[in-house]
């Protein structure tokens, strides 16, 4: 036996001692590693699909396989979910607005202005129609008077009736 | 212990379907490699840094896929892949260390973290393995554990590691005998 056998045996028998005291390692987080790999994979793979400059550039089939992926519940419930959070956002968006301009939206003197001018104007219109109403009265008024002026002569009813 | 180059045999079929990406042929290669990966990390860089290098590994992996050649070392590539991601952070931990030596801020030592509860291992014998371990010169220490576990000759170590054959050998069998005395004196 030369020394280089010689060695390699002595290697050898070391390492028997060594794999006796040196334990195999665990690797807790397996399936997560599996799952990382998974993804890296699609990755790669959408990108080389998606690369402008490459030679595969399929967007059409990309786009294609990315609506067949099944939706699962997880990602129809997270849909809704955002749905409602944005007419719920919404809603609460006009309440505030409405509120805001309620209460802190002060009345300014053109508010007034107008307000008054529109009140003159409403009580100008009962005035006029006023007055047209008592035009018409006092002509009837008149017209009756000139009847009865007219028949003044004339007993229409005897007074014995009351 | 016998060392065979049977990676072709072995992983041939799985490794060329991982080519085509195929995604259920990385399940085996992640069950086989990750915890031979990072038992070899994890005697490198600080436990904290361990899993997210283990996964860094296999997205290198993935990535790169394509371009290896199978040329029935397979294990030895990613073992490669392995060893330039543990000196690339080793040398961004001394980078670290400097910038706290010259802060005067006291580095905290990186831990070692055994997970041995779960089989008959001397948990003392372990620990006092592992600080032996930590103890090696860099290159015997890598020239030990790539052997243990990759399972590569040391016709490949030698090739990874860009040393002669004998030097491999020599640093192997001199971490060893060194491992063995440590161990003998503590008893």
């Amino acid at each position: 036996m030369n020394d280089d056998q010689r060695r390699q045996n002595e290697i050898d028998q070391l390492e028997q001692w060594l794999a006796r005291h040196l334990p195999p390692e665990n690797v807790a987080n397996i399936e997560h590693l599996k799952l990382r790999v998974r993804i890296e994979l699609g990755e790669n793979w959408l990108g080389t699909h998606l690369d402008p400059a490459g030679d595969q550039v399929d967007a059409g089939l990309v786009n294609e396989v990315l609506n067949a992926l099944p939706q699962s519940e997880r990602h129809r419930k997270r849909n809704a979910r955002f749905v409602w959070a944005c007419v719920g956002i919404g809603m609460a968006a006009v309440l505030a607005v409405s509120i805001w301009n309620s209460s802190v939206s002060p009345v300014s003197n053109g508010d007034l202005a107008m307000v008054e001018s529109n009140d003159e104007l409403w009580l100008d219109s009962i005035e006029e129609s006023v007055d047209e109403d008592l035009e018409e009265i006092e002509d009837e008024i008149s017209e009756l008077s000139d009847f009865l002026a007219l028949n003044n002569d004339t007993q229409w009813f005897d007074d014995t009736d009351f | 212990m016998n060392r065979t180059q049977t990676s072709s045999d072995q992983w041939g079929e799985t490794v060329r379907r991982a080519q085509n990406l195929d995604p259920e042929s990385f399940d085996p290669i992640v069950e086989e490699f990750a915890p031979r990966v990072r038992g070899f990390l994890r005697r490198f860089v600080p436990e904290r840094e361990v899993d997210d290098l283990v996964q860094e590994v296999f997205l290198r992996m993935v990535r790169s896929i394509k371009s290896y050649q199978d040329n029935g070392k397979f294990e030895a590539w990613v073992f490669q892949i392995a060893r330039n991601l543990a000196r690339d952070q080793m040398r961004r931990n001394e980078r670290g260390l400097m910038v706290q030596d010259e802060s005067s801020e006291q580095y905290v030592a990186p831990e070692s973290s055994p997970q041995f509860d779960s089989h008959p291992y001397d948990s003392d014998a372990v620990e006092s393995i592992e600080a032996a371990l930590m103890r090696l010169p860099e290159a015997e220490r890598e020239v030990i554990l790539l052997r243990h576990f990759a399972r590569l000759p040391f016709e490949e170590i030698a090739r990874i590691m860009a040393t002669p054959l004998g030097t491999a050998l020599a640093r192997s069998h001199r971490g060893l005998t060194n491992l063995r005395r440590m161990m003998e004196e503590r008893l």
